[in-house]
């Protein structure tokens, strides 16, 4: 039995064994939450700060708050030949357990419409996630992280996709800043990459499971001002964070074996306790979108921000 | 799990992560704003003093200023203050003799928030 069908058995068999441990482990957390504490956490390696991009996940485990993440983009060519708007207006919400884990949950309302045709409105199938960093090291700027991302079957709208089963994706997140090269190469130092390593379980066995990489690649100004040089730069310019984020996917099995996902240039400001991002959307293939769509999230750092009301509930784990 | 019983159980667990934060104490970020000398910078004369301005106000009992030649050898510096006027500004005195050359300063600093940073920059000294 190959390690897919496995995990496919497993998966099937015993959903409700995963949902009660989920409900354990919550509970425990809430209780643990009334230990002595101790803090840390944040997208920090040594003098570089990640920031939190908008579609690949960045390694950083954190009490943060995207709300709204709005996207627009026109679909495919439909059966009635029109290619149809789709906007989706969404929000997370990461809460830190504990210095080095954190859980989140997030949604999406969506709407797909063209001229002509009846709208499609719904809600996306709910995501929580589990995400451990487990490797900092401060001196080459690196963060690595693991976690389990899954969408709950049957929370979602039908006429958008939601067949009522569930998706499990673990995932590996990783970051690393260029801070550690040669004084020779000064100016290459702010750079930083960010990717994530997915596999998407369907819990369907009719449903393909997908390989789904991200990667990152921006240039920090914060970092060129505060660790490389000062060039007097207007504030403005000096809070900006050029970034190309590149979401793929690709079907494993059951037939979907095409590469799909996007090439996402825009930039993010990053203020003190708060950012915000726009990306243009360039589709990889034409069954993915169909010309330039545009991403934007206004994303707060709630432990900066509120910091008497969010910190770790736990201490180290 | 039904989409109604799953955000009841998220919501209750947020409320009460909410109200268990709240006893404790903070934390926040203090990040380097800008220096003296300028990061990155040239100077013509050794400076005496080596000044940051963070993002936030810092606890000078556990912040640091240190300086390094480029070979790694630690310039003797005074203790760490914090102008009384502004807690985000710290400033220590250089005590030893700086000759020419790439410098490195390493500062590290506790936020009054209990969250560390740290971070480091160069400057050269060229008479």
């Amino acid at each position: 039995m190959s390690i897919h069908k496995y995990l496919h058995f497993c998966i099937q068999k015993y959903q409700h064994a995963f949902e009660a441990f989920a409900l354990t482990l919550l509970q425990a957390a809430l209780i643990l939450s009334l230990l002595p504490q101790s803090a840390h956490a944040h997208a920090i390696a040594g003098d570089r700060v990640f920031p939190a991009t908008l579609e690949v996940d960045d390694p950083s485990v954190a009490t943060e708050l995207s709300l709204p993440a709005v996207s627009w983009a026109r679909g495919p060519l439909d059966d009635n030949g029109n290619f149809p708007n789709l906007t989706n207006i969404g929000a997370e919400f990461d809460l830190l357990i504990a210095p080095n884990l954190a859980v989140g949950i997030s949604d999406g309302w969506n709407s797909q419409s063209a001229r002509g045709e009846r709208g499609v409105y719904g809600y996306d199938s709910l995501e929580v996630s589990g995400k451990y960093l487990f490797y900092e090291n401060d001196e080459h700027e690196i963060l690595m992280s693991a976690g389990l991302v899954v969408d709950i079957g049957g929370t979602g709208a039908s006429s958008l996709g939601d067949d009522g089963t569930s998706t499990f994706t673990p995932t590996f997140y990783f970051g690393k800043g260029m801070g550690d090269l040669p004084d020779s190469m000064a100016l290459l130092k702010p750079f930083a990459i960010t990717g994530t390593i997915g596999v998407a379980l369907a819990q369907d066995r009719n449903n393909p499971d997908e390989f789904q990489p991200g990667i990152t690649l921006q240039y920090s100004m914060p970092y060129l001002k505060s660790a490389v040089k000062d060039y007097d730069l207007p504030d403005f310019v000096n809070h900006l964070i050029p970034v190309v984020e590149i979401p793929l996917a690709v079907g494993l099995n059951n037939g979907a074996h095409s590469w799909g996902g996007t090439i996402n240039p825009g930039f993010i400001y990053m203020a003190n306790t708060w950012q915000f991002g726009v990306e243009a959307t360039l589709p990889l293939t034409a069954a993915d979108q169909h010309g330039v769509g545009v991403t934007g999230e206004f994303h707060v750092y709630l432990d900066d921000l509120v910091p008497a009301f969010f910190q770790p509930l736990m201490g180290a784990i | 799990m039904s989409k109604s019983m799953t955000l009841r159980i998220v919501s209750q667990a947020v409320v009460i992560a909410i109200l268990f934060g709240s006893h404790t104490s903070a934390i926040a970020h203090a990040f380097l704003d800008n220096a003296t000398p300028k990061v990155g910078s040239v100077v013509t004369a050794p400076p005496k003093i080596i000044r940051i301005q963070l993002t936030q106000r810092v606890e000078v009992a556990f912040s640091h200023i240190h300086l390094f030649t480029a070979g790694g050898q630690e310039i003797a510096m005074g203790p760490a203050a914090t102008d009384p006027s502004d807690q985000t500004v710290l400033s220590a005195p250089v005590t030893g003799t700086l000759a020419a050359g790439q410098y490195e300063v390493r500062w590290d600093v506790l936020s009054v928030d209990t969250h560390r940073t740290n971070g480091h920059f160069p400057f050269s000294y060229q008479p």
